[in-house]
């Protein structure tokens, strides 16, 4: 880099005490980053597509391997998994199959956004881009591949025994409440890996941990210290908001208020964050 | 009327060694008692542009001159709007297009025309803005029938041609330009001048960092010389490029 020729000076003194910032740091700016990046939508749009295209080009199945790959999944760990915890197929099928494609969903979210800032570092340094269009980039990536694998859970639905109602319909309001608490922990976390490059490693260990310790591959029941651990669990919250609906019944009162208080709690620290170190991004990718 | 300010800008980077970015290093610093203060917190920061005032009207053109590292390109990337300085004030009044490198949103998988749409939607420009221009794009760049062929069978220069068709086809009201066009053959710097001259003979603003001198004289009317993140001189362009070759050699000689 060119720039990294000029004068290296061993820490940088203020220049005039009381010198005005040449950056925004204002809340009012944080936000309009964010719509501003909502505008930006023919590009995070069409990236995300061309993402998914491009990791399937010239395979025979194409973007359908998301889907077959997460069947192939779903069936194997079900099959172990009912035989090693003694439940019954037909029961355990289907809460696996909602649970594992929530999961799916959250952690490559989640995972992905370490590298969103770090990964398109290229352009960050090249274009004034409202930094969240990256943020809305790997969300839309990541709903489309979930649409895909959503689609092969209804069309096989019946023959798991799930039924098609208007439950259903609850998977709206949840997955909505899902992509509110998503969104500010991707553009907390690329922010932190951005400026600490090993947060991305510790991120890793925990999606791991997560995956064992919320129940996806095992049940809660009821009045059990594990229901109420799990209860604390932000993650099995949102798992909870979209799978219950799926297997036809409604979410608890506390799965509503648990996210909720969870999405406004984040996005607060998030803004706050956000709007602090937003000018300083470029610099550090 | 398109115009720049800038008002005593710095910026600084922050260089992170392997141990600077960790967050071991952090945790441990505050263990061992505390931050030192901000300002001396033993981040080593590179000084790319030391308090530059600099101020550009309507159909002005200039050019950025200066060694490796004097501070060009942090420039043309702050007008662009990359980056927001530590301190000082930035006004920049019209639609930025850039040039700075001409694979930016570019696939070499897809065709020419694809990428033109790429490109665009990258420069921020809607679908429908680009659709009425790409025939106009592809006939100022060519490139013929490769047009409908994959970038990687592109030259540097044919893809040049593309980039820099792209980022002045929208007429946008201040061009910022990095090298680079200098790949293109004569006939094509020919042209690729007209549109320039017919540009900025809309109010338009030029900004070009070269080494070129050639490409200063053709495309620039004034030129700063850049040193350390400074402006040392401001003028006309040969002025200028005197004044550049003079402190070469008195460095040379010294």
């Amino acid at each position: 880099m060119s720039e990294m020729d000029s004068t290296v000076a061993a820490a940088c003194p203020p220049r005039t005490a009381g010198a005005p910032p040449g950056y925004d740091r204002s809340l009012r700016r944080a936000i309009a980053d964010l719509s501003d990046g909502v505008r930006r939508w023919p590009l995070w749009w069409s990236l995300a597509n061309s993402d998914i295209l491009l990791r399937y080009r010239r395979s025979l199945l194409g973007p359908l391997w998301i889907t077959v790959s997460m069947a192939i999944m779903i069936g194997a760990l079900s099959a172990s998994y009912s035989l090693i915890l003694h439940v019954a197929f037909r029961v355990y099928l289907p809460y696996v199959a909602s649970g594992l494609i929530v999961w799916g969903f959250i952690s490559s979210c989640i995972g992905d956004s370490c590298s969103i800032f770090i990964g398109n570092a290229g352009m960050i340094r090249q274009l004034a881009l409202p930094k969240s269009a990256l943020i809305y980039r790997c969300l839309w990536r990541n709903i489309v591949i979930l649409a895909h694998n959503m689609v092969a859970l209804l069309l096989c639905g019946p023959l798991m025994g799930l039924t098609l109602d208007w439950m259903m319909v609850g998977v709206l309001p949840g997955f909505f409440l899902l992509v509110m608490n998503l969104t500010w922990m991707m553009l907390l976390l690329a922010i932190l890996c951005a400026r600490f490059r090993d947060v991305m490693q510790i991120v890793g260990c925990i999606l791991q941990i997560t995956f064992l310790v919320t129940p996806i591959l095992w049940k809660v029941e009821p009045g059990s210290v594990l229901a109420e651990v799990s209860a604390c669990n932000p993650i099995y919250l949102l798992i909870e908001i979209i799978r219950s609906p799926l297997l036809g019944h409604w979410p608890s009162a506390s799965a509503w208020q648990g996210t909720l208080v969870c999405a406004a709690a984040g996005w607060a620290v998030t803004l706050v964050l956000f709007a602090r170190y937003r000018w300083r991004i470029s610099y550090w990718v | 009327m398109a115009f720049i300010e800038l008002a005593d800008v710095h910026v600084d980077f922050p260089i992170y060694d392997a141990k600077g970015q960790s967050l071991k290093a952090n945790v441990l610093r505050l263990g061992a008692g505390g931050l030192i203060g901000s300002g001396n917190d033993g981040v080593v920061r590179v000084d790319a542009l030391r308090g530059l005032s600099l101020s550009l009207g309507h159909q002005e053109r200039l050019g950025l001159v200066g060694h490796n590292g004097a501070g060009k390109s942090t420039l043309l990337r702050l007008l662009g709007g990359v980056y927001e300085p530590r301190y000082g004030r930035v006004t920049i009044d019209g639609r930025v297009s850039s040039l700075f490198d001409s694979t930016l949103g570019m696939d070499p998988e897809s065709t020419g025309r694809e990428n033109i749409f790429l490109r665009g939607i990258h420069l921020g420009l809607s679908p429908r803005q680009i659709r009425r221009q790409v025939a106009d794009i592809a006939e100022f760049s060519e490139l013929g029938r490769f047009i409908d062929l994959p970038l990687r069978t592109y030259s540097s220069g044919m893809q040049m041609r593309l980039a820099f068709a792209v980022s002045t086809a929208f007429e946008p009201d201040i061009l910022l330009i990095d090298e680079g066009i200098g790949t293109g053959d004569a006939a094509f710097i020919e042209k690729a001048e007209r549109r320039l001259t017919e540009f900025v003979g809309k109010a338009g603003i030029l900004v070009l960092a070269s080494h070129s001198e050639t490409l200063l004289r053709q495309f620039c009317t004034r030129a700063v010389l850049m040193e350390l993140g400074r402006i040392v001189g401001d003028g006309p362009v040969d002025d200028i490029l005197d004044l550049y070759s003079r402190r070469r050699s008195s460095v040379d000689s010294s």
